[in-house]
């Protein structure tokens, strides 16, 4: 089965970044994830933050997917991406919307529309760039989105996303669509009811609606902003106190135009919203991650494992005290604490000792003797048939930095989503990686995750020393288990708790 | 330590002491090292070999076993895993090494009178401190240290080859 995860607007994008951390702990299946991305603002900071997030999944899933799947879930689902369609894409005009509908043809060939169109939009909201997208105004997101018609889309990449969806069919593998964003703003409060409805649309034209599940995750109001001082009081662009306003109009028009659309919808929203830097769009619009984005990947996933077999049922997830978050407040904790934690333990592992440990004998020469736990990762002799590995290679070298990419990565984004205002996560103490390209104390190991009633005799056996010795005495059980691949995932495996 | 690693130091020390205390007095016995000069030879042969060896041998043995251990013992319980931290441990192999080397001066200058068979018995002292300090260090030092006296990764690998 393949899911399909249309991520719409900036906050479809962190969704997308976040499922991709979740991915990478081995919380999603061992199948193909395919993300798109849906945003006028092509230049979105968060847009950015989530394509580097699946680059670095992408180039770390290349080097460390093969091998035992059960034993190591670390990487086993394969995430491709659409990457980015937008609206404006190869339109030759100007990025406004006077331009997108022809206003000056219509106001002269049909003066009754071109009065309407001047009713519904001010000449500001007419004139204005949407380069960096539809400004937290869902009344101009949801006149473009409504003119885009899948049918006539030939261009990459629904032409592709549309094919691949009607190939999975085919081969009897039931595809789920998931699309998700903010019901707030504009991009995602305007394209995600539309998006979808265009989807199933198509799906039924070509015969095939109902092998296919289609989901959708509406973020409600999460995060506020105050306009700078300055700013034009009359200017376009979002306002926090309009995300209510723009909330409530998005669930009225789903609630009446779009419920048939979707086989599932999730709804997450926080009461304390979150203080993030004003910003217009573009590059400055980049949001670090919230705590209710790891709920959005959670989402996701619960919507690929779990198919709703009745109709109209209302799945409810809260938390124990409002301002706190625990890992009792987690939906299948028993799945998902284990994967973040062990994910956790080797990114801070691998930055703390391995990594400095890697280069400094590099650095120093042939001294492998003195990290005996190195040494059967990188064999003298090519015996059991492998090829001679040597911590100098390049190959060794390269991959050395594409695990810690993808472990400061991690790490830096458990840190932010645990700096929500106002909130008390308690997941992991995040000092302890407060700045996971600096030096990391290896002796705070075993005091990453948050515990009420630590257990000072388990503290005490948890450390780097012991994880070594380990693998030092681990015994392989394939000939490619070797280098610094085989390192790593052995790594992976030793820190599960 | 693993208990392969304990049977290895019990193993070697065994050998050790047979040698010491059964296999070189047998050789010193026979007249094979060395004959005295006098009336009766088998006979201070024999005194020598059951009063001067023995106690030069059992200070020997006690000291390469004390070492023995003590380095086991010091290195189970080392919390070092860097190889800086490492590299300070072949210091101490060293250091410990120096006591039973030291031994050896002591047993045939002083617990030994006889001027003859010093050379041999150093000669026979140090094959034996190789096996008792050196060997049983070299295949049974724990954890993370274990490539930490000389050669010990050369003898680990052929020790694992000759398991395989």
């Amino acid at each position: 089965m393949t899911i399909y995860i249309i991520g719409t607007g900036g906050t479809g994008a962190k969704c997308v970044e976040a499922l991709t951390r979740l991915a990478s702990v081995g919380l999603f299946p061992d199948q193909p994830i395919k993300t798109l991305f849906v945003d006028a603002d092509e230049t979105n900071g968060n847009l950015e933050r989530a394509r580097s997030s699946l680059n670095i999944y992408d180039k770390c899933y290349r080097l460390v997917s093969s091998g035992d799947k059960d034993q190591c879930p670390w990487m086993k689902t394969k995430i491709e991406s659409f990457d980015l369609w937008s609206p404006f894409t190869g339109l030759n005009l100007n990025k406004d919307l006077k331009s997108f509908f022809n206003y000056n043809t219509i106001k002269q060939n049909q003066p009754a529309l071109g009065n309407l169109f001047d009713i519904l939009y001010t000449k500001d909201e007419q004139q204005v760039s949407l380069d960096v997208g539809f400004r937290g105004r869902p009344a101009i997101g949801a006149a473009v989105m409504s003119q885009v018609d899948l049918d006539r889309l030939d261009r990459e990449p629904w032409g592709t996303l549309i094919k691949n969806i009607q190939s999975d069919v085919s081969a009897g593998k039931a595809p789920k669509v998931f699309l998700c964003g903010s019901i707030f703003g504009g991009t995602g409060a305007s394209g995600l009811p539309t998006i979808g409805r265009l989807i199933a649309n198509k799906l039924n034209r070509l015969n095939i609606k109902e092998k296919i599940k289609i989901g959708c995750l509406f973020l409600l109001p999460y995060f506020g902003f105050s306009t700078p001082p300055g700013e034009d009081t009359d200017g376009v662009y979002a306002r926090s106190e309009q995300f209510l306003l723009n909330t409530e109009a998005a669930l009225r028009y789903y609630v009446t135009q779009a419920q048939e659309t979707f086989d599932t919808v999730y709804l997450l929203g926080n009461e304390n919203l979150s203080r993030v830097k004003f910003s217009i769009g573009k590059n400055s619009q980049r949001n670090e991650a919230h705590f209710l984005e790891a709920y959005a990947g959670l989402a996701a996933r619960h919507f690929w494992l779990h198919t709703p077999t009745v109709e109209n049922r209302v799945v409810l997830i809260g938390r124990d005290r409002i301002g706190r978050l625990t890992w009792n407040d987690l939906p299948e904790r028993v799945e998902i604490q284990p994967a973040l934690v062990n994910g956790a333990r080797f990114a801070y592992t691998w930055l703390a000792e391995i990594n400095p440990e890697l280069t400094e004998i590099m650095n120093r020469g042939n001294e492998a003797v003195l990290a005996p736990w190195l040494l059967k990762f990188f064999p003298k002799s090519s015996r059991r048939g492998n090829d001679k590995v040597q911590l100098s290679d390049l190959q060794q070298q390269d991959a050395i930095k594409i695990i810690s990419n993808w472990c400061q990565d991690y790490l830096r984004w458990l840190y932010d989503i645990h700096q929500c205002e106002g909130e008390q996560i308690q997941f992991f103490v995040p000092n302890t990686f407060e700045n996971p390209e600096g030096k990391l104390r290896q002796e705070q190991l075993a005091e990453l995750v948050f515990k009420d009633n630590p257990d000072r005799r388990s503290k005490a056996r948890d450390t780097i020393h012991n994880l070594k010795k380990k693998l030092q005495s681990y015994r392989q059980d394939t000939a490619a288990n070797v280098g610094v691949v085989g390192l790593a995932r052995t790594l992976y495996v030793l820190c599960k708790q | 330590m693993k208990t392969g690693e304990i049977i290895r130091v019990i193993v070697l020390s065994l050998v050790g002491a047979i040698l010491m205390f059964v296999v070189q007095p047998f050789l010193y016995k026979q007249g094979l090292i060395w004959e005295p000069d006098v009336q009766n030879p088998e006979a201070a042969l024999e005194s020598w070999a059951s009063d001067e060896y023995m106690a030069a041998a059992t200070f020997v043995f006690g000291a390469s076993v004390f070492s023995t251990i003590l380095w086991c013992v010091l290195t189970a319980k080392s919390t070092a895993h860097r190889p800086d931290e490492i590299k300070h441990w072949i210091l101490w192999w060293w250091v410990l090494g120096l006591v039973p080397i030291l031994s050896i001066g002591v047993a045939i200058g002083l617990l030994n009178q006889i001027e003859e068979v010093r050379l041999s018995l150093a000669l026979f002292f140090v094959l034996d401190i190789l096996l008792l300090f050196w060997l049983t260090t070299a295949t049974s030092t724990p954890g993370l240290l274990m490539y930490t006296p000389p050669l010990a990764h050369q003898m680990r690998h052929f020790l694992l080859k000759f398991m395989e």
